[in-house]
């Protein structure tokens, strides 16, 4: 999995820095494209931080709470 | 067409300068459900009920207060039934517990136009019945328009106590009922770097250690040993250092289809090692109705200090039966359904000068199965308003 990360890492510094001009942001502008957690996701976020062992890196609370229910 | 709108087709990004050109008051109000049956509860050693349900509503309200600044306002009310917490004390037994918890966030943005970054300063709370969290927290954004990159800096620092220490029934006032503090600390470090590939991908890695240093055990988590000498309680290490670290790709394909991808690599102190990929594919039927489908798979490591019921051995140094620091892969899928009409409806005036408007709305439903027999699902409905 991490050479699976790698390798998409690569693959994106390799396309980077291309300029996109204001009018051809068209895509890029659309809500899906956000670069973030849907707001409506929050609660999924926080219940998965609690059942599982792994959290953080995806939005949400990082810490803080007990997470004890 | 809302200014909202005209931000979006001029090409800007969707950041805070928006709101200063609009002096329009963002309202998110968000409502979930959660429901959760399980057999591993770790307030009874790894064996019963994890039965609970969770009833959470947050408002978010985002006030632009001049030209540069913002403050937003972000409240939130739970109310849970657990039927595990309710075994803590066997005696008084009813069908679940049912408690609430408060909390209250404070962000205040400033945005500096000659410089293109954005700094924020936040203060939050939360209290349960049992457990006081306060947060404070600050950010350094800096957005790059040509080409277009972003690279965030977030620090929060949490410091949280047990306003009660409780403890299962049957160690009450025993030797066994003890534990170091009851505080814990949790310093937090979010770095996100962001940016724009070509005119359809854009993406971003995320790194956010974290360290914690306190009672990081439950004191009502019960172990129950292989000797079977009885109740212990859950104890843990009273640190812990974590490490998360992603890569989000999105990437518009086609005029109607959008791949949102996600993967998190996971390492902490504990011996945990997890990776964790989502997948949401949102298909656009016109420009104000969006479906998304979506999955997520998440596969760990168990904790150095888990072991199942009756499985510990007296003289370990640290014991917990907590699943959740099990080994384990979950499986979360689910729909969701957005509207968002370009002209928002259903306006109504509060007072003379105060016009409301409906923005629209999002309707979210997932289930989620872990591999112990853990089974979940949560209906979420996000409205969002704006007040010119």
């Amino acid at each position: 999995m991490l050479r699976i990360l790698t390798i998409l890492l690569a693959i994106t510094a390799l396309g980077a820095c291309q300029t996109v001009e204001p009018y051809q942001r068209v895509y890029l502008n659309d809500e899906d494209m956000l670069l973030q957690q849907r707001p409506s996701a929050f609660n999924e976020i926080n219940a998965a931080n609690y059942r599982e062992g792994a959290a953080g890196a995806i939005g949400g609370k990082s810490g803080g709470g007990c997470g004890c229910n | 067409m809302s200014l909202v709108s005209i931000t979006y087709l001029v090409g800007q990004t969707p950041d805070s300068s928006r709101v200063k050109i609009t002096h329009e008051i963002d309202v998110n109000f968000l409502f979930s459900y959660y429901q959760q049956d399980g057999n591993h509860s770790a307030v009874t050693g790894g064996m019963g009920s994890e039965k609970l349900e969770d009833l959470a509503s947050i408002l978010v309200v985002n006030v632009p207060l001049d030209s540069s600044r913002t403050l937003t306002v972000s409240g939130g009310l739970t109310y849970y039934s657990s039927a595990s917490n309710d075994n803590i004390d066997f005696r008084v037994s009813s069908a679940s517990k049912k408690e609430f918890r408060g909390d209250l966030d404070l962000t205040l943005s400033k945005y500096n136009a000659a410089t293109g970054t954005t700094r924020k300063y936040q203060f939050g709370a939360s209290l349960d019945v049992d457990y006081l969290s306060t947060s404070l927290g600050y950010g350094w954004t800096k957005l790059w328009p040509s080409p277009n990159r972003q690279l965030s800096f977030n620090g929060k620092f949490y410091f949280d106590s047990w306003v009660w220490l409780i403890y299962p029934e049957e160690l009450r006032g025993t030797e066994r009922a003890q534990v170091p503090t009851n505080k814990r600390l949790t310093y937090n470090l979010s770095i996100d770097y962001s940016w724009t590939i070509n005119k359809r991908l854009q993406a971003a890695i995320i790194a956010e250690p974290t360290y914690q240093h306190g009672l990081l055990s439950t004191p009502f988590h019960r172990v129950f040993l292989a000797d079977s000498l009885g109740t212990f309680l859950e104890t843990l290490p009273q640190d812990r250092f974590k490490l998360p670290l992603a890569l989000r790709l999105h990437y518009f394909a086609g005029d109607f289809i959008v791949m949102r991808f996600y993967y998190r690599f996971f390492v902490d102190s504990w011996g945990i090692k997890a990776h964790t990929v989502n997948l949401e594919v949102p298909f656009k039927f016109g420009p104000t109705f969006t479906v998304f489908p979506f999955y997520r798979y998440h596969t760990q490591s168990a904790a150095n200090y888990f072991a199942p019921f009756q499985t510990h051995r007296f003289g370990e140094r640290y014991y917990t039966s907590d699943f959740d620091l099990s080994d384990l892969h979950s499986h979360r899928y689910g729909l969701g359904v957005r509207f968002t009409p370009l002209k928002g409806i259903a306006r109504f005036k509060w007072s003379k000068r105060k016009l409301t408007e409906f923005k629209g709305f999002e309707l979210r439903y997932a289930n989620y199965q872990r591999e112990d027999g853990l089974d979940a699902w949560n209906i979420s409905v996000n409205t969002s308003f704006v007040i010119r």
